[in-house]
């Protein structure tokens, strides 16, 4: 069922500007993790990882996804945001728990990591969520528009 | 209405109808207010949109892996250095057989194996918490128009995520699927989705050879599990199993913020089950190869009767690159693939995972360990697996169907990999 007119036009494609913002730094930052992985570049702090690169460029699109109906003021448009949102914040919360799980093999005193330090972990999906914090902001200013049931 | 026109049919024609006079009576009936977005709502429309579904599938599925794989290895390694440190024991007992038995077969069996309950209990939480949520059934909707074309229905889907739990349960899964022919397939291909028990052979293995990229090769085995299923549907839909697969109705539940309760008590329920099987039937495979491997006594593990089994049928296994204690290994596997794992602890008289990777890296190239992986994925079921297949086709002769068929597509897939590596140049 959708609902429009929840918000105005204007907030419309402006939230839908910032989501298209946010889905291309995840595209961009994902296609970095590809190219390291690929030993076609050798970008700094980013890791060389394909897999991971493309989970970056599928939330990226969850998030591109809903601009149509974002810019339209569509109610079912902040779908995508929310999704978009978890998924980022859910794979930022496993990489902050793999540099907790890394730091505790180091404590092991295990061969692979006896030169391990915390910001060797450091990876794009850990602190790109930053840059979706309007739009955590946006949903919440629209939490009454949301049945939790 | 067509005589020609299927079970299958007829029932959709049914339910059409059935929603059809629902409709129309609560349209009727009921004055509609304006309604909120529930959150169900707003993520069912991302979760089934045409275009992000498998690729947010994907994102969950890789979270997954990563959770369990990652997230689980320092607890395996705790595990690993208890029963080590318990095992240096074992040198204070003078008798020097006795030693052996207490150090080799009861800590070495056992203990390495149970360092594996940490990713097999990680990876039955992530499972039921995806269950609890509501996320599984929207799977088997997101996947049906991938499964339709590999001739199974959505269902399907359901009984393969079960299988990375333990086929044994995903094939009894599949009693939910109405075609006949959808159900047979199912089942024949349930095998090859790699369940909990791989996973220890995978992890040695992949850290035995690949280093920072194990964990791509644990993926990449999860994912020719899921093309060699997807490859038998499509040859016994065109061979032994021709029709066309019933379509897919599926009511959604709701989705719910998952239970951890519930998650951990489904998680230790499934785990309790692995750790009675380490104390029960692992515990005397692990008493008898270390019988197999120790006797006839005072003679070098070269000439022992697990030996002599093994270079029976090693000639078999030559041409892929795997000795006589892989052979062993494949026999044994068919009782419980665990045994894979806990027969090169045995057979190597070693314990601890660093010092067990160190010995299989020695005794194969990469090749042949990633062509070891991919073999003891598909190779024949285990005995449980063959029996539940028994029992829910009730004939032996699909069960044999699976024996023979999942040997030849193993053996053919594991020589692929070390034909096409060594042709590329790898050895």
């Amino acid at each position: 069922m959708e609902k429009k007119g929840s918000f105005s036009s204007k907030t419309g494609i402006l939230i839908a500007g910032y989501a298209a913002l946010i889905g291309l730094f995840y595209v961009f930052f994902g296609l970095l993790e590809i190219l390291n992985g690929l030993d076609m570049t050798n970008f700094y702090s980013i890791p060389s990882d394909i897999i991971g690169g493309l989970m970056l460029i599928f939330i990226g699109f969850i998030f591109l996804r809903g601009i149509g109906e974002l810019s339209q003021a569509k109610i079912s448009g902040i779908s995508y945001i929310l999704v978009g949102i978890m998924m980022a914040l859910s794979y930022s919360g496993l990489f902050i728990l793999i540099i907790g799980v890394e730091g505790i093999e180091f404590l092991l005193g295990k061969e692979e990591f006896l030169d391990w330090t915390w910001h060797h972990s450091i990876r794009p999906e850990i602190w790109l969520p930053v840059i979706t914090i309007p739009t955590i902001l946006f949903l919440y200013s629209h939490k009454k528009t949301i049945n939790p049931y | 209405m067509s005589s020609k026109i299927s079970k299958d049919d007829l029932e959709v024609l049914l339910a059409d109808k059935r929603y059809e006079l629902i409709s129309k009576v609560v349209n009727a009936s009921v004055v509609k207010g304006e309604r909120k977005w529930t959150l169900s709502d707003m993520l069912d429309k991302v979760y089934l949109d045409k275009y992000l579904g498998i690729p947010i599938f994907l994102l969950v599925i890789w979270f997954m892996f990563q959770f369990t794989f990652v997230i689980s290895a320092p607890f395996m390694d705790m595990i690993g250095m208890f029963f080590l440190w318990l095992g240096n024991y074992a040198y204070l007992i003078p008798n020097e057989i006795l030693a052996s038995f207490i150090k080799d077969a009861l800590i070495g069996g056992i203990g390495f194996i149970l360092v594996f309950v940490a990713p097999i209990s990680f990876l039955f939480f992530t499972v039921a918490v995806l269950e609890d949520s509501g996320y599984i059934a929207r799977s088997a909707f997101v996947m049906d128009r991938i499964m339709f074309r590999i001739g199974l229905t959505g269902r399907s889907f359901i009984p393969m995520i079960l299988g990375f739990g333990c086929n044994v349960p995903a094939i009894m899964a599949s009693r939910s699927i109405e075609g006949e022919k959808d159900r047979l397939i199912t089942i024949l291909i349930n095998p090859f989705i790699s369940c909990s028990a791989r996973l220890p052979i995978y992890v040695l293995f992949a850290g035995a050879f690949f280093g920072n990229y194990a964990g791509f090769a644990i993926w990449s085995m999860y994912l020719l599990g899921i093309i060699v299923a997807i490859f038998s549907a499509l040859l016994f839909r065109k061979t032994i199993l021709k029709g066309e697969p019933a379509p897919l109705i599926l009511e959604l539940p709701i989705f719910r913020r998952p239970s951890l309760k519930t998650a951990f008590s489904l998680m230790w329920n499934r785990t309790s089950t692995f750790i009675q099987k380490v104390f029960t039937y692992l515990l005397i495979g692990a008493i008898f190869l270390w019988a197999l491997s120790n006797f006839p006594l005072e003679v070098n593990i070269e000439n022992s009767y697990a030996a002599m089994i093994g270079h029976l049928v090693e000639p078999i296994f030559k041409p892929l690159g795997f000795d006589w204690r892989s052979a062993v290994a494949f026999i044994f596997g068919f009782f419980a693939k665990e045994i894979v794992v806990e027969t090169f602890g045995i057979l190597y008289a070693i314990e601890g995972e660093a010092a067990m990777t160190k010995a299989i890296s020695g005794s194969m190239t990469a090749l042949s360990g990633f062509a070891f992986m991919a073999f003891s994925l598909l190779y024949i079921p285990c005995i449980a697996t063959l029996v539940t297949i028994r029992k829910e086709t009730d004939s032996w002769k699909w069960a044999g169907l699976s024996i023979i068929y999942s040997f030849i597509v193993a053996y053919l897939v594991a020589a692929l990999i070390v034909g096409l590596g060594r042709f590329i140049g790898f050895d």
